[in-house]
């Protein structure tokens, strides 16, 4: 028996945000500059072993980490397990890369408070409870995990609470959240009351189309489907990202996109065995045609900065759970070898895409607020002539989410259209009008706010920090956008394998 | 200018402290082997502050203190959890080697509290951590809903809302 630190980097994942949270807590009593330090070296580890264990599933496969089992292999189904294939590794690679650039950006953003170490701790438990989520191959550490995220990133929501509009977006979200915690318990007590099991693998396995089955499954995937902000559950979202402070912006969009990745897992890794996937396929693709064009269509008559982004943010979500969709309507049929795999290409590299542009687009935004302390497209004008560098970045990500030819958004678009146009020529349609309206609504933003003559809105442009953190986004935007192929066979092919092929047991 | 009770609630109080923290202590101790444990013994001695609020209208200049302790409890948690590592992460390292709370267990719950290995630490841990969380929670809350507030100020904002 040899200690490979290999085979334990989905337990360090988790346990340094954690063990980082509280030491920030310690550390700022002292200095509130080594309290800095502490939790950007939190952020930094967490990256660092996201990518060790990304280097070994892509190398070796995934493996299952069993929590205080003799040994790493052991298999113990009584125990919590963490999965760590190609999925989750997908997951862990988002979520890291936009919380290490919101983390370096929240420096130069809180720079005149007093005390910053609340948000910091916030931060990292937020980031904590969602590698939790992603990684957990046990329902009820889910609904664990679950609700550290929710209470965490509520809290974060309402750290600027002298503002009454952001503790409102806040109860809204935590009242939604804790009544989507109970239903999320309640349908794992309903599965555990017939099966007695509760990790994956083995539930996967005894899963047969009983009444109560369905029931816990449409219980599921309804909380995660608002969790994710899908319409028409989609409400809290734009309050709550609206209403946020600066950097935790991106990130509590990325606890949506960590509930949706939770949902693709549960319905191809639990439930894929035993449901009729052709019914709830289409379901999601429903789902995800309402939230692309009620998104988009919301977003159009928004006026304020940060609620637009917000509504996109929604609509994006929508080609996700479309593209997810058809993947899960063809499952195990000849149709997937034709279109349902490259829309779970698309898909799945639309998710990692839409996380770095949408965090981009977030902090270049916030940029914006920060500088001008104006939130209303009406006031905002001509800030590219002192603003130049916050202005590319701007740019950057509003020609990805626009989808607009050669940047990343449009390489995993074209991957939707082409394979959604072989389930339902009328989505792929849909698909296109929605983007072309992203497109118009993008344009509208950048002319109203960053071109024109100069108003003398702000004095100059943010802090080096902050466009540092910008900067780190928009590098890895136009790597995707270079390399879109490298992505798709290196990191999505293996996170669709590791989906359809069912939970490693 | 602070709020108080009656000399006589505050005596009984000092008297009753003392036992309310001992049954908080008693509790988060035997976590391993009787109903209880970290959470609910923390919640006990967090009463005693809860009374000691009421009683006196302050804790002093403990407030800083308490989030420092709330902080080394978890960190406490996290740190027994990453010491099983050579195995994996919670992996019970001290059950049965004999040394601190590695006792061997004979019969049915026979009582013997040098048992469980780093459960009982982590009980230890989760107590000290809830303990000073929720005497957090209740100083802030006694804050905010006025107990700590002197008695002329609230009249003062009464006779404001007859004037409007």
């Amino acid at each position: 028996m040899s200690f490979d630190i290999m085979l334990h980097t989905p337990t360090f994942i988790l346990a340094m945000p954690l063990l980082f949270a509280f030491l920030t807590i310690l550390v700022s009593k002292f200095s509130k500059k080594f309290g800095e330090m502490t939790f950007l070296l939190g952020l930094l580890l967490t990256g660092f072993f996201v990518f060790l264990m990304s280097y070994r599933i892509f190398t070796d496969g995934g493996w299952i980490y069993t929590f205080g089992a003799e040994e790493v292999t052991t298999r113990n189904f009584f125990r919590i397990t963490f999965i760590a294939d190609g999925f989750a590794a997908l997951a862990t690679i988002t979520i890291a890369i936009t919380a290490i650039a919101a983390g370096i950006y929240s420096f130069g953003y809180l720079e005149k408070e007093m005390s910053s170490d609340k948000f910091y701790t916030l931060f990292l438990l937020t980031l904590g409870g969602v590698n939790g989520m992603v990684l957990t191959g046990d329902l009820f550490n889910l609904f664990v995990w679950f609700e550290v995220t929710s209470v965490a990133s509520c809290a974060l929501v309402a750290y600027e609470n002298y503002r009454g509009r952001s503790v409102e977006a806040a109860l809204k979200y935590m009242v939604l959240s804790t009544v989507g915690g109970l239903v999320v318990l309640f349908s794992i007590g309903l599965l555990y009351g017939q099966y007695g099991v509760l990790n994956y693998a083995l539930l996967s396995g005894s899963i047969s189309r009983t009444f109560l089955d369905k029931l816990a499954l449409a219980l599921l995937l309804v909380i995660f489907a608002m969790k994710a902000s899908s319409v028409p559950m989609h409400m809290w979202a734009p309050d709550a990202y609206g209403e946020a402070p600066g950097p935790a912006t991106p990130f509590i969009a990325i606890t949506s996109l960590g509930s949706l990745f939770v949902l693709f897992r549960l319905l191809f890794g639990v439930f894929g065995v035993g449901i009729d996937t052709a019914a709830i396929g289409a379901i999601l693709v429903i789902l995800g045609v309402l939230s692309m064009f009620v998104g988009v269509t919301m977003a159009l008559v928004q006026n304020d900065l940060k609620r637009l982004i917000a509504y996109l943010s929604v609509s994006q979500m929508g080609y996700m759970m479309m593209a997810v969709g058809v993947g899960l309507a063809t499952l195990n049929t000849v149709e997937y070898q034709n279109f349902g795999e490259l829309a779970m290409k698309g898909g799945l590299f639309h998710m990692i895409n839409d996380g770095v542009y949408k965090a981009l687009l977030f902090l270049s935004a916030v940029a914006v607020i920060h500088k001008t302390d104006l939130r209303s497209l009406n006031d905002l004008g001509g800030l590219a002539h002192k603003m130049p560098y916050t202005t590319m970045f701007f740019l950057v990500g509003a020609l990805s989410i626009a989808g607009i030819p050669p940047m990343s958004g449009f390489s995993s678009k074209l991957l939707i259209y082409q394979s959604v146009y072989l389930y339902n020529p009328i989505l792929a349609v849909i698909a296109l009008v929605v983007s072309i309206i992203t497109f118009a609504i993008m344009g509208k933003v950048f002319f109203n706010a960053f071109l024109g003559p100069d108003q003398g809105l702000t004095d100059g442009e943010v802090s080096n920090v902050m466009l540092s953190g910008m900067a780190i986004l928009t590098a890895v935007v136009i790597l995707f956008t270079l390399f879109p192929n490298l992505v798709v066979s290196e990191i999505v092919t293996p996170a669709i394998e590791a989906l359809t092929g069912g939970v490693l047991p | 200018m602070n709020w108080k009770m009656s000399r006589i609630v505050r005596t009984v109080t000092d008297f009753l402290v003392v036992p309310i923290v001992i049954f908080g202590i008693y509790l988060i101790l035997h976590g391993h082997l009787t109903p209880g444990g970290g959470f609910q013994g923390g919640a006990v001695v967090a009463s005693a502050t809860a009374l000691l609020i009421i009683a006196y209208g302050t804790l002093g200049r403990h407030k800083k203190d308490l989030s420092t302790i709330e902080a080394i409890g978890l960190i406490l948690f996290i740190s027994i959890a990453l010491l099983g590592i050579g195995s994996t992460m919670f992996y019970n390292f001290l059950a049965g080697t004999g040394g601190m709370f590695g006792g061997t267990v004979e019969g049915i719950n026979s009582g013997y509290i040098n048992t469980g290995g780093t459960v009982t630490l982590m009980n230890l841990a989760v107590g000290i951590e809830v303990s000073a969380a929720l005497s957090l929670i209740l100083w802030m809350m006694s804050k905010e809903t006025g107990i700590m507030k002197p008695e002329k100020k609230t009249s003062k904002t009464e006779s404001k809302e007859v004037e409007n």
